[in-house]
């Protein structure tokens, strides 16, 4: 049915006797907010947080087609259609802006359980959008639906945006308290923008809507300013993309998009025919200046930062580049020193051995003594060697430990039987003493687990001159650990020297004092070994000349 | 997986293109809906509301409330009521919802205009007058 009262409009949308700010307030910032949500999303089409943007600004902008559409024509068939797309339009605003928020400071989807909520909240808006719960009837004199509106159905996309209104700050305030600076800025700008722009927008076109539909109002066209608000979020998402790349879009982007918006705005000077139009157009001007000034500003921040970056960049790959090459050079040296060093060294001791116990014929008395101190030495380097290459693998990642249950008393024994000899040579007792309460097992890699406490008895052994080295395997049921105890009765270490003992490189100043060899590396290798497999190694001595006691804590097994 | 991803996406869409085509049909194809229009008045007949022809009210108009049923309005006047008598009446035979609303004083006060006392009216029992407006139903003929 035709509003026999108005004039036809010429293209859809053009006609006389309408408010001069109706095209102001809805061709510019329809397209503002259509380009602006585009820009954004062509700029990372994979980005949710993008996707959301872009979805906001096309409901937003077909909201006010429909209103433009809804402003100027005459047709109440056509004016009725698409009429319940209002309501469900604010509703999917608000609920897409909750969405948004929810992305925004969470980084990530939403769950499944709230999309079903926010259906839930949407899908009466669709079922009953056609039915007369929305809409009855048309007022074909004053052109409009408002008197057969359903209160309903009206009130309920009301409740709809209301509840936007409340969640979102609800939202962000909850993040914000857990924030750090630069988010909380974030939170502050988009919060504010998104307020502002949902209540201006709720705000002007409910209250339009509902004093025009009691008769307050003579019109509806206080929801024209109500549009406005949308420039005040896209000024805010403005910033958020150039000061805080919170939508991955480029600077020189954000410097055209600047630049479109201006002349956008400017072109807006050439059909505003009256005073009122114009004053609006130059506010404005001057709004988007003013912000676009800040945005360059940032932009241009941007740009120097960047190409500081870039110079750092650059020489970091270089540097990088360097790096791989002494990083091969050194896995190269590693390779030949486990093949090639320690190989030879194996063959040198082994034949100093068979020399000594006579297998190529007996050997002068005289010939003892440097045979004895060939095989020493070959073996304490290929020791060192092997130290060497354990730092190598630990400091690499590459240290490979095969993890099994065995029992760790039974283990250490074995290894005091084995050394027992060492000992006595030195005419040091080696005395082995437990108390457990438990079995004893551990879950670790045995042959390393041999290899420590060798290393500490070995050293125990090496530091002692005099008396005995007690090794004492305890368990704490409340702990869960079981403690491998070696006690000498050796040189003992002054407090500067446990702090210190077990960094690489690292001997006592107390071992000079007994003429043995070392690497440094041997309680370093071991400590990275003990904590690898959940243990550890403590050092302790009441002071030099007093003797030590070093203690391996595994984590047992219940 | 994917269809908890887009799940408003796979139920909203669905459901949107639903409610388009609902109202598409009920509102251009069917035309399922109440018109609502002015309509001249006679206040030396019937008791009439009082419109102002401009914002400063320099000059009144009287006139009454037509509610009709579109698909009735089209097939009896075409898109367009102006100069179409029948607008102006509930025809006899005309389905649902037709009705004809004049100012009544007791609630619309100061906003009717009654010249002379009472409207008058023919093939019109009384029963069929609403309380607080005067309608006529379907079957009854108004004179105005």
């Amino acid at each position: 049915m035709i509003c026999y009262l108005y004039p036809e409009p010429s293209y859809l949308f053009f006609t006389t006797g309408i408010p001069e700010l109706l095209y102001y307030s809805h061709i510019p910032t329809a397209i503002f907010a259509i380009l602006i949500g585009l820009y954004v999303f062509l700029n990372a089409k994979k980005s949710l947080l993008n996707k959301l943007l872009f979805l906001i600004t096309l409901i937003f902008s077909l909201w006010t087609f429909f209103n433009l559409f809804a402003w100027t024509n005459i047709n109440g068939n056509f004016i009725l259609f698409i009429w319940p797309y209002f309501g469900i339009l604010s509703a999917l605003l608000s609920i897409l802006s909750i969405y948004f928020v929810y992305v925004f400071i969470n980084q990530k989807d939403i769950s499944f359980r709230l999309k079903i909520v926010f259906f839930t909240l949407l899908a009466p808006l669709f079922i009953f959008a056609h039915t007369n719960l929305n809409l009855s009837g048309f007022n074909i004199t004053y052109c409009d639906p408002y008197g057969f509106e359903g209160i309903v159905y009206k009130y309920y996309y009301i409740f709809v945006s209301v509840l936007s209104l409340i969640w979102i700050p609800i939202l962000l305030i909850k993040k914000y308290l857990i924030s750090d600076i630069n988010l909380r800025k974030q939170i502050i700008l988009l919060g504010t923008g998104v307020e502002l722009f949902l209540l201006t927008f709720f705000l002007a076109t409910f209250v339009a809507s509902y004093f025009s539909g009691i008769g307050v109002l003579g019109d509806s066209r206080i929801e024209l300013y109500g549009l406005f608000g949308v420039l005040i979020f896209i000024g805010f998402i403005g910033v958020l993309i150039t000061k805080f790349k919170t939508f991955r879009v480029g600077i020189i982007a954000s410097q055209g998009l600047l630049v479109s918006l201006v002349i956008l705005i400017s072109s807006q000077f050439t059909y505003s025919d009256s005073q009122t139009a114009t004053v609006l157009t130059s506010i404005t001007l001057i709004f988007t200046g003013a912000i676009g000034i800040i945005l360059v500003r940032s932009v241009k921040k941007e740009i120097r930062q960047r190409q500081e970056i870039e110079s750092l960049a650059t020489k970091l790959e270089k540097v990088n580049v360097r790096l791989k090459q002494l990083d091969k050079l050194k896995s190269e040296f590693v390779s030949i020193a486990s093949h090639q060093l320690r190989s030879p060294l194996t063959s040198i001791a082994g034949y100093a051995s068979l020399l000594r116990e006579g297998n190529f014929g007996v050997l002068p008395a005289k010939m003892k003594e440097p045979i004895d101190r060939i095989e020493r030495s070959a073996r304490f380097m290929a020791e060192s060697i092997e130290d060497y290459l354990n730092v190598s693998r630990i400091e690499s990642g590459n240290m490979k430990y095969h993890l099994t249950d065995f029992n760790l008393r039974d283990e250490t024994e074995k290894l005091c039987n084995d050394l027992r000899s060492q000992a006595l040579r030195k005419g040091l007792i080696l005395l082995f003493r437990t108390d457990m309460t438990a079995k004893g097992f551990v879950n670790a890699d045995l042959g390393k687990i041999q290899q420590v406490i060798h290393n500490l008895i070995n050293n125990a052994i090496k530091y002692s001159q005099r008396g005995s080295v007690t090794v004492y395997v305890k368990d704490d049921i409340k702990k869960r650990v079981i403690n491998v105890e070696i006690i000498d009765t050796g040189i003992g270490m002054s407090q500067s020297t446990l702090h210190s003992i077990f960094q690489k490189f690292e001997r006592g100043d107390e071992a000079n004092t007994v003429n043995v060899a070392g690497t440094g590396l041997g309680l370093y290798v071991a400590q990275k070994m003990a904590e690898a497999m959940g243990g550890n190694i403590s050092a302790h001595s009441e002071g030099e000349g007093k003797g030590s006691r070093f203690v391996l804590a595994l984590p047992m097994v219940m | 997986m994917n269809f908890k991803k887009y799940f408003l996406l796979y139920t909203l869409i669905p459901l949107a293109i639903l409610s388009i085509a609902s109202s598409y049909y009920r509102f251009i194809v069917t035309e399922d809906y109440l018109v609502e229009y002015e309509e001249e008045c006679n206040p030396e007949v019937n008791s009439c509301f009082i419109g102002c022809k401009d914002d400063d009210c320099s000059a009144e108009y009287y006139y009454c409330l037509v509610t009709k049923h579109a698909s009735q309005l089209m097939t009896q006047c075409g898109p367009d009521i102006t100069d179409c008598e029948s607008a102006q009446v509930c025809l006899p035979g005309e389905k649902g919802d037709c009705s004809v609303t004049f100012c009544d004083i007791e609630t619309d006060g100061d906003a009717c205009e009654v010249i002379e006392m009472g409207p008058t009216y023919e093939n019109v029992e009384p029963s069929e007058v609403i309380n607080n407006t005067t309608s006529v139903e379907i079957g009854a003929e108004l004179i105005i």
